[in-house]
């Protein structure tokens, strides 16, 4: 090192953690993560030539946490994988998501929705309604554009759906853009005909499913009296036999009653032949507020639980069976990887308008589901302006998406700025909204901190414990299975 | 209730600590004095040359690791002014960084 011991040491942008007594987390801006001794970490910080790093100089400088001459070059890498993490930026909105109705056939104890009852009128999108909305979406500058038909039940407003479809094709001819849809739905009910033109469009499904039938019927409520879960068995199996099998993917919602039968969960999915759940916590909207006594928990409740069900899906990994947890894949993505993900709920700035935008059947334009939703119970905070009277600039533009993107810098907010997962995290002004009535929220009660970083420091801890096997499985999760892996 | 050392437990909810203004930024405590704002009610009061910090426990009852807890904190304290010492070194590579990465293609030096 003594050639070394000539130059300057610059130390570059890092957070760091205290893991333990002995142990300090630190990451940068391009989400590179080292661990040091406290140690070390002191010389680190008080090193002023990289001799006198010793041998920790070429690893933290390989990382990109010092420098010494070549400091331009690392300021310029560091740059170019900032870049590449904010990828999502540039492409700006690119999922679309359209309320064609508020009814609903479920009338689930959690619903955010405030769906109503499938007879009920005047809460469907009329089709010049329809019209409009794919032409504001057409005017995204995004390369990608995926249609999400959401609800209330979308399939209840079936001719809006074929409408939108029909019409996003015909002007994507001309604009040329990557085009995708997605059909949201409870698979309550399904015809051949639908899914034959989900095949011949390429849409894909996604539904929910909350586990075996006691657990799923117990708060995915038909209103009919009726089972879901044996309407869901049926119709998912119509939709794969159509599509394919891998054509639908289901998300979890997890309750209070979720909480001790995960794994049961898990193994449900799997009997099902889902190859990938998402642990997906309840959110404070809509029913779910009012019937909080049966339905929450706290997030720490929800950590805990998380924690035990993930160990339980890596046991299956690593004894040959191929399943994913989506959430953990995320930010494991984000943590051993340089790319940006796109995922709305935990960007920063946040997704909310950026992203994703909602558009709900009257016309309006909101950046999140929970805005819509907000603007249900009276509030209309987060309303863009509506498709009717606003231009795209006007909307994607405006005074509501501003303040959304002023106030969701994670770099630069209380309690985020300084924190050691900055980098991999994101921020969800409209839920602080609902949590604390501000969009900057505050870190310390806030349950989406409170569960993120706990998350977060599970699968650090994963991490560090540096099992070659257990690296094995969270590569897969990244890459896709091995040929002939597990039960695929 | 009042005790030698680093933190003085004025009531079984109610801790202080006193912090010599000469080594500690009143942002450096403010910024650890938020993070545990969830258990406790802080306040920072400028006592001559020193900075006061008053932790009230915000349960009535306060939880038995209350003391432990505010102990803590003057670690936390001491890691927000070592943040603030890093970023005074490396907050304008920090914004260097930020600015080429957002800079369009063509701009990029």
């Amino acid at each position: 090192m003594s050639g070394l011991d000539e130059r300057d040491l610059t130390l570059l942008p890092f957070q760091f953690k205290r893991l333990d007594d002995d142990r300090v987390l630190m990451t940068n801006l391009a989400g590179e993560y080292a661990v040091l001794s406290s140690a070390d970490f002191a010389r680190l910080v008080e090193a002023k030539r990289p001799g006198d790093l010793g041998d920790l100089y070429f690893p933290l400088k390989g990382k990109q946490f010092v420098a010494d001459k070549d400091l331009d070059l690392a300021v310029k890498l560091l740059a170019i994988k900032l870049r590449s993490r904010k990828e999502f930026l540039r492409d700006f909105t690119s999922l679309h998501m359209v309320v064609v109705t508020t009814r609903c056939g479920c009338n689930c104890d959690y619903c955010q929705a405030s769906s109503v009852e499938p007879r009920g009128g005047g809460l469907d999108m009329e089709p010049r309604a329809a019209e409009k909305t794919v032409d504001l979406i057409f005017d995204s500058p995004a390369p990608t554009i995926k249609i999400e038909f959401q609800g209330g039940e979308p399939t209840l407003n079936w001719p809006i759906i074929e409408l939108i479809v029909t019409r996003a094709e015909k002007l994507n001819a001309k604009k040329k853009k990557s085009l995708g849809f997605v059909l949201c739905t409870n698979l309550l009910r399904a015809e051949k005909k639908w899914a034959q033109f989900c095949r011949a469009h390429q849409i894909g499904i996604s539904t929910s499913l909350d586990g075996p039938k006691d657990l799923h019927d117990l708060h995915r409520k038909s209103r009919d009296g009726g089972s879901s879960h044996e309407r869901f068995r049926e119709n998912l199996a119509l939709y794969r036999e159509t599509l394919g099998h891998e054509s639908c993917c289901a998300l979890l919602t997890i309750t209070k009653d979720h909480l001790p039968r995960l794994p049961e969960v898990i193994d449900h999915y799997r009997e099902l032949g889902f190859h990938q759940v998402f642990l997906r916590a309840l959110n404070p909207y809509g029913n779910a507020v009012k019937n909080r006594d049966s339905l929450a928990y706290s997030a720490e409740d929800f950590v805990e639980a998380y924690c035990r069900a993930l160990d339980y899906i890596l046991a299956l990994n690593l004894e040959g069976v191929y399943f994913v947890e989506n959430y953990a894949r995320l930010l494991l993505q984000r943590i051993l990887t340089p790319f940006s993900t796109g995922f709305v709920d935990l960007q920063s700035p946040a997704g909310a308008g950026v992203s994703g935008a909602v558009y709900d059947y009257n016309g309006e334009v909101y950046p999140a589901d929970e805005g819509r939703m907000l603007a249900r119970m009276g509030d209309k905070r987060f309303l863009m302006g509506d498709v009717f009277r606003h231009n795209h600039r006007e909307i994607f533009g405006g005074a509501v998406i501003r303040e959304l993107v002023m106030a969701s810098c994670v770099e630069t907010m209380p309690g985020c700025s300084d924190c050691v997962y900055q980098t991999y995290c994101g921020s969800d002004p409209v839920r602080y909204y609902v949590e604390c009535g501000d969009i900057s929220g505050r870190r310390p009660e806030s349950e989406f901190c409170i569960k993120n970083k706990g998350i977060l420091d599970y699968l650090f801890k994963k991490l560090l414990e540096a099992d070659d096997r257990l690296m094995d499985v969270f590569w897969s999760w990244l890459m896709g299975p091995a040929r002939g892996a597990g039960s695929l | 209730m009042t005790q030698p050392g680093l933190l003085r437990t004025l009531a079984p909810n109610l801790f202080l600590i006193e912090l010599s203004a000469a080594l500690y930024e009143p942002e450096a405590v403010m910024a650890a004095a938020l993070r545990c704002s969830d258990r406790f009610h802080v306040k920072l009061e400028p006592r001559g040359d020193m900075l006061a910090v008053l932790f009230e426990c915000r349960d009535a009852e306060p939880p038995p690791d209350a003391e432990k807890a505010a102990r803590q904190m003057l670690n936390d304290i001491l890691d927000s002014q070592l943040r603030l010492h890093l970023e005074r070194r490396c907050g304008g590579l920090r914004e260097t960084i930020y600015r080429y990465a957002f800079l369009p293609l063509e701009k990029t030096p």
